[in-house]
């Protein structure tokens, strides 16, 4: 399988506190990718390197299979862009900006761009000032949309808005990419928004990539197990190991696995422990527990 | 006309026309101005003499390479200021390579130039219409009116090309530039003092004359500003 999206071992200095380290993303040509970490990770600093706005200190970044920064002006012509912040002139009307766009790309498909705009109820001749924040994400993801991208870079599209303009942008991408077979990167930190659309994960925390799988993959058999008196160690354990915490109020501890199955108990009663409780966790608590785990391995 | 070119002047026009409104109006009425004001206060039922026509055109020519000044710093600046605002994101992700994109700007920018260029050109050829060139004084409005464009293409020029960074490397490049001055200075003084040879040049003395001396690029705001003239 082909990657839309791939860098190898880029290293960046941002800051005397912050650096994005030994980066190897691999995003495969038609998934949705769900860009996952807290604030601060590195998620922005990711995108402007792989918009070529920032320069590596090291490693190499492909985009559609073009060398970034070497081929950048090509690879933009195909990357429909949502910036963290909007980023459209704010003395230009709707259509003005849609024509300001449509200049720079040989790809703009200006009857759908009219098709969305009256969609998302944007009048033509309103200025971009007086848009509220919903009306300027839609009028982003537009831009973004309309110009046919095969691959759209979307840096937390839907940060602010209300749920209903939220599924608007949100059902406005999938349609596209329904439609066009188009690789999605979408980097949020609503992680239940993006466990309804993506079908692969990475994570970063602290500018290191700390997973990337599949979806299903990563919160595949993601349980958490309450257990009394549990083994010291966990190495021949036949399921994935995530994190252990003591439990505060008890003897016990709470493990998060992956790869659960519940014939897997046995190995509990074989080394003399005892499970109390096993429940199903979502997406945002794999996510939580996955942090917890890398950063006290950091430690 | 490129379709780039167009929305880039559009936006330009959208940015620069309240500010640009008084200078287009100052371009046009100070040549008018100027040339009306020996005619107005020369002697009463006489020709105006030569020398006063003169006279009054040098007390007032100061104003047209500051007018220059103006358009070029206002015109360059405001190229730039909406990408400033949105940290230049929008730029960078255009699909154009910067070059262009910058020489997109600069034409654009140059075509907003002209407005107040025409202007003075009409404000000129109207003063001329109006006031009766003395006996022996010719006038001169082509070259007056080229010698505005090229000061104000050249002030453009330059605070295009300073603005089109961010605003930290700007000051990093101002502040190297102050410094080499100032240290280059010192260092240049003391070695005057120390070889008793007061002809080496000074930083300031050797960018003054790169700049302002012909052929420097600024030598043009020193030049002769009168419209009508011997």
């Amino acid at each position: 399988m082909s990657n839309a999206i791939e860098t190898r071992g880029l290293n960046y200095r941002a800051s005397r506190t912050f650096a994005l380290e030994n980066l190897n993303l691999n995003v495969p040509t038609g998934s949705i990718y769900g860009f996952l970490g807290p604030n601060g990770a590195g998620k922005s600093t990711t995108i402007r390197l792989l918009l070529g706005m920032a320069r590596p200190a090291s490693g190499s970044i492909e985009l559609l299979g073009k060398k970034i920064p070497g081929e950048i002006a090509s690879a933009l012509s195909r990357i429909g862009y949502v910036p963290e912040r909007p980023h459209v002139f704010p003395a230009l009307t709707i259509d003005e900006a849609m024509r300001m766009h449509a200049s720079f790309f040989e790809r703009w498909d200006a009857s759908w761009a009219k098709r969305l705009r009256d969609w998302f109820a944007l009048g033509p001749d309103r200025r971009i000032s007086k848009l509220s924040k919903g009306e300027t994400g839609k009028l982003m993801i537009l831009l973004a949309l309309a110009q046919r991208p095969d691959l759209l870079i979307l840096d937390e599209p839907t940060d602010g808005l209300d749920p209903m303009i939220r599924r608007d942008v949100l059902t406005a991408s999938l349609d596209y990419v329904a439609e066009t077979g188009a690789t999605v990167f979408i980097s949020s930190h609503l992680i239940h928004e993006l466990e309804r659309i993506c079908d692969w994960v990475g994570v970063l925390d602290h500018g290191h990539l700390v997973a990337e799988m599949p979806l299903q993959q990563f919160k595949g058999g993601a349980m958490r197990i309450r257990v009394s008196n549990p083994p010291a160690s966990a190495a021949d354990a036949p399921f994935r190991l995530v994190s252990r915490t003591s439990e505060p109020l008890g003897p016990g501890e709470t493990w998060v696995v992956n790869g659960w199955q519940d014939d897997m108990r046995q190995y509990f009663d074989r080394s003399g422990a005892t499970v109390r409780e096993v429940s199903d966790m979502d997406l945002e608590e794999v996510f939580v527990e996955m942090l917890r785990s890398s950063r006290a391995v950091t430690k | 006309m490129s379709d780039m070119y167009r929305q880039l002047l559009n936006l330009h026009w959208k940015t620069v026309r309240w500010p640009l409104a008084p200078v287009i109006l100052l371009a046009f009425g100070l040549p008018l101005f100027v040339l009306r004001l020996a005619d107005v206060f020369g002697p009463a039922g006489t020709r105006v003499p030569p020398a006063m026509v003169i006279h009054m055109q040098g007390e007032w020519s100061f104003v047209f390479p500051f007018l220059a000044l103006i358009t070029g710093v206002m015109i360059a600046l405001t190229a730039w200021s909406w990408d400033h605002q949105g940290r230049h994101v929008y730029a960078l992700s255009l699909p154009v390579s910067r070059g262009r994109y910058s020489m997109l700007k600069f034409a654009a920018g140059m075509t907003m130039l002209l407005l107040p260029v025409i202007a003075l050109a009409v404000g000129t050829m109207a003063g001329l219409a109006a006031t009766p060139v003395p006996t022996g004084l010719h006038a001169y409005p082509l070259s007056f009116v080229a010698r505005f464009l090229l000061a104000a293409t050249i002030v453009y020029a330059a605070t295009f090309a300073a603005a089109s960074s961010t605003v930290r490397t700007t000051a990093i490049i101002l502040v190297l530039f102050v410094l080499v001055v100032i240290f280059g200075t010192v260092f240049v003084s003391f070695l005057q003092e120390a070889l008793h040879d007061h002809s080496i040049v000074t930083p300031i003395e050797l960018l003054y004359t790169a700049l302002a001396r012909w052929p420097g690029p600024f030598n043009v705001f020193g030049g002769n500003w009168l419209i009508i003239d011997a």
